[in-house]
């Protein structure tokens, strides 16, 4: 457009032809070379906002598109110990339970009740999960990598006393991730700073996946159902769940001893096991050389009559 | 006037409303967010299922012939896909209603009989799973292709004609997707790894994996293994406390506050210093110079020799491949070797004279040319290629995944100060003491900028053509 207006000034104001192809093809470039910079800083501009409306997120979610609508996201939700934890369906709650893992639709909003909370006797929180995305794992995976979702004694506590707790559950970006081991019996949180977003700066460190709320209304009447209070009590899948690990679990057997390669022709899958040599086993045990950067001297080379050349490499200089 | 009279006339040649044909046509050319150059995943993901068994290559022909239904089996049932109701919406699975019996393994393949198009066209047997760990885009190993791994596990979304085996991702983007659920480590990442005459290795960026060596010509190369991927997400939170106001109640406006606007701002600065006028007690008077100097210049002959230039870069005659690049085309062999017949009509009777202690040495008559070539084929460099596999292709945090690095000689001579280097990724801890190497090796570990360590092999001895190693380590996902 701005071209054709450029071209069309030009031919109002009578300039030669060349002159009229030299500067719309100026401009055309000049609009090429900003559209890179343009993509370069694109405007953030969030539309979601973790205070709003439980359900909200998610129904905007699956109007994007995707493969998305009518996915169970297999969830696991685990909770302190001693504490119990109850889904809603069919207008009631569940057999409570220790941890629950059951498959979620995204864009609805689950029911839980929470109970059995250690250090507060008779009291019941009833939180309030939303799946706002789902995980992309190999097929066979689906099961084996839900998202973890902790319902931590301390939010629970926050609850009771009145407040309300919204904890957005991320998927970390490997690039932005902690050093750190994941601790197997809670999972890692912070807290954001006064008037931050906790789901923009979900955002910002990985991608958001689910959304916990406690600290919300309870039901009036316990013994009559309460569809409202239930939102309408949405379907899921249940499966069966892994309480987390003690102790990390090797998958695999420790590692073999490294055989004897066959020389002549450059196999393409490591041969079957041998005992170790002496010479690699001396040399396995005495490998642990820490330097303090990655520069280094490297060692001469042993048994200098079979190289033709030496390797070493002698800088040149100019005379 | 003269000038007035081109340009009428020069507008009279194109007519106005071509001239504006022409630039809005370029400026809908170029500003059409490139339509005319989809990616070519993205015409695939859009089309029948039926059309991609046709169109791939290397079918047999028997399945490319074969209906749609039988060429690619249906979507198959999973326990977390349910089939929507006669309105749109999935039929409610109850808690306490029996689970499926094909749970947790009715998506791992195909049903039996209906072959997959990406095995057929591989060589593999039907129905069977990508092996884990396995690296893409090895040369060595082979690419892992997840278009070819076993369907079933699909949703019934809004694209069901985008169906294809093989976890979804948007169409026209490669694998892994999403990048954020796995860790990758292998290959070099952007800025290439590059190693000084000191051994000293720039580049090195988190989850590189390269080997440097010399070869017998003196060069250090680097080789990057190849990528390989563990799906291992690992979930955090972020939590926001608040606290709702109770027992309170807003009524009514108290008042209004209207801001005023400061209408100027001035700022009175006092005179720090004071200068006095002084006027000239006299007439000065400038003197002009009484005298001039002279200046020798000293004489100095010089002789200096300019290098004749070599200008114009390539005359006429020198306009072949053969003498600007160095490569022979036999396009230009009858144009050459007509300069060649010119060569050796010019300098026939004119040829070098060798005269060795004034005596010409006896010389081979009858082969007229103006030229030869000696074709010396040295043994090529060594090259060493490096491939990359896992012992699992999934991780949950804290379990433990082993690392395995072949590497090989392939060229024809053999190279030495071979180095084996992988920089883990941030989640990746390795395992102390767990690092194996087939051949001599010394060993060293370096922290580095991710919190985890970078990992460092220098094999002792030279590796001859054709020989290889393995190294071995293990890593906890963090």
């Amino acid at each position: 457009m701005a071209v054709a207006v450029f071209a069309s000034f030009t031919t109002m104001a009578r300039l030669p032809r060349w002159q009229t192809v030299a500067g719309a093809c100026s401009v055309a470039v000049a609009l090429l070379a900003a559209q890179p910079l343009a993509a370069q800083l694109p405007p953030m501009h969030y539309r979601h906002h973790a205070d709003m409306p439980p359900g909200a997120i998610g129904s905007w979610q699956l109007q994007r598109g995707g493969p998305i609508a009518g996915y169970f996201q297999p969830v696991q939700l685990r909770s302190p110990s001693g504490a119990k934890v109850a889904l809603a369906a069919q207008g009631r709650f569940t057999e409570p339970q220790p941890g629950v893992t059951a498959g979620f639709l995204i864009g609805q909003v689950y029911r839980l009740r929470v109970t059995n909370i250690p250090g507060f006797p008779g009291e019941e929180v009833y939180p309030t999960l939303e799946v706002i995305d789902r995980t992309y794992p190999p097929p066979g995976f689906e099961a084996r990598f839900p998202i973890v979702v902790e319902l931590n004694p301390y939010d629970l506590e926050l609850a009771i006393q009145g407040r309300f707790v919204t904890r957005v559950i991320y998927i970390e970006d490997p690039d932005r991730a902690f050093p750190v081991r994941e601790n197997p019996h809670m999972q890692e949180w912070f807290d954001v700073r006064p008037g931050e977003d906790p789901l923009q700066v979900a955002d910002a460190l990985g991608r958001p996946v689910a959304i916990l709320r406690l600290g919300g209304r309870t039901p009036s009447d316990v013994t009559q159902p309460d569809m409202r209070f239930l939102y309408g009590c949405p379907p899921f899948v249940p499966l069966p769940h892994a309480p987390a690990p003690a102790e990390p679990v090797p998958v695999q057997v420790p590692p073999q001893p490294v055989p004897d390669v066959p020389q002549g022709q450059p196999p393409m899958a490591p041969p079957q096991a041998t005992p170790p040599t002496d010479a690699q086993q001396s040399m396995l045990r005495g490998s642990s050389v820490m330097p303090v950067s990655t520069a280094y001297e490297r060692p001469p080379i042993e048994n200098s009559a079979l190289l033709p050349v030496q390797y070493r490499r002698v800088p040149s200089v100019l005379r | 006037m003269k000038h007035a009279l081109v340009v009428h006339n020069e507008r009279q040649r194109w007519p106005r409303w071509w001239r504006m044909f022409l630039v809005g046509s370029a400026t809908l050319v170029l500003c059409s967010c490139r339509a005319p150059h989809a990616p070519q995943a993205t015409r695939e993901a859009v089309s029948p299922p039926a059309q991609q068994a046709q169109n791939i290559p290397g079918l047999p022909q028997t399945a490319a012939q074969m209906p749609p239904a039988q060429a690619i089996p249906p979507q198959a049932v999973s326990p977390y896909a349910v089939p929507p109701d006669a309105h749109g919406q999935p039929q409610a699975m109850m808690p306490g209603m029996p689970a499926p019996s094909h749970a947790l393994v009715s998506y791992q393949a195909p049903a039996e009989g209906h072959p997959v198009p990406g095995d057929a066209a591989q060589g593999l047997q039907p129905g069977v799973p990508p092996q884990p760990g396995m690296p893409q885009g090895a040369p060595c190993c082979g690419p892992l292709n997840f278009q070819h791994a076993p369907q079933g596990f699909m949703p019934y979304g809004p694209y069901p004609e985008t169906v294809v085996a093989g976890p979804w991702r948007p169409p026209g983007i490669a694998g892994p997707w999403p990048r954020g659920e796995y860790l990758c480590d292998g290959g070099d990442h952007q800025s290439p790894v590059r190693v000084s005459p000191d051994f000293t290795v720039h580049g090195l960026e988190m989850e590189d994996t390269v080997a440097h060596y010399d070869t017998i010509y003196g060069t250090t190369c680097v080789a990057p293994s190849n990528k390989v991927c563990i799906y291992a997400p690992r979930f955090m939170a972020v939590r926001s406390v608040t606290g709702p106001r109770i027992d309170n109640q807003i009524e009514q406006p108290f008042g209004a506050d209207r801001s005023t606007v400061l209408a100027q701002h001035e700022y009175a600065k006092g005179a720090i210093a004071r200068i006095q006028a002084v006027q000239p007690g006299a007439d000065v008077g400038v003197e002009g110079p009484d005298q001039f100097l002279g200046r020798d210049v000293p004489l100095s002959v010089s002789t200096r020799r300019e290098l004749i230039e070599f200008a114009q870069g390539f005359l006429p005659y020198e306009n072949f491949r053969l003498l600007r690049l160095g490569e022979f085309d036999d396009a230009e062999s009858p144009m050459l070797a007509m300069r060649v017949q010119n060569a050796i009509a010019w300098t026939h009777n004119q040829a070098v004279q060798v005269l060795v202690r004034d005596q010409k040495p006896a010389s081979v008559s009858g082969e007229q040319r103006a030229q030869a070539v000696f074709v010396f084929d040295p043994p090529s460099p060594g090259k060493i290629r490096i491939c990359k596999v896992a012992s699992t292709n999934g991780a949950l945090p804290g379990e433990f995944v082993d690392f395995t690095l072949r590497y090989d000689n392939v060229g024809e001579s053999e190279v030495g100060n071979v180095t084996i280097i992988d920089n883990l990724t941030t989640r990746l801890e390795y395992v102390e003491g767990t690092a194996q190497s087939s051949r001599p090796a010394d060993f060293f570990t370096t922290e580095n900028q991710g919190g985890s360590l970078i990992l460092r092999w220098e094999i002792r001895d030279p590796v001859p053509a054709g020989e290889g190693g393995i190294i071995r380590f293990r890593c906890r996902v963090r």
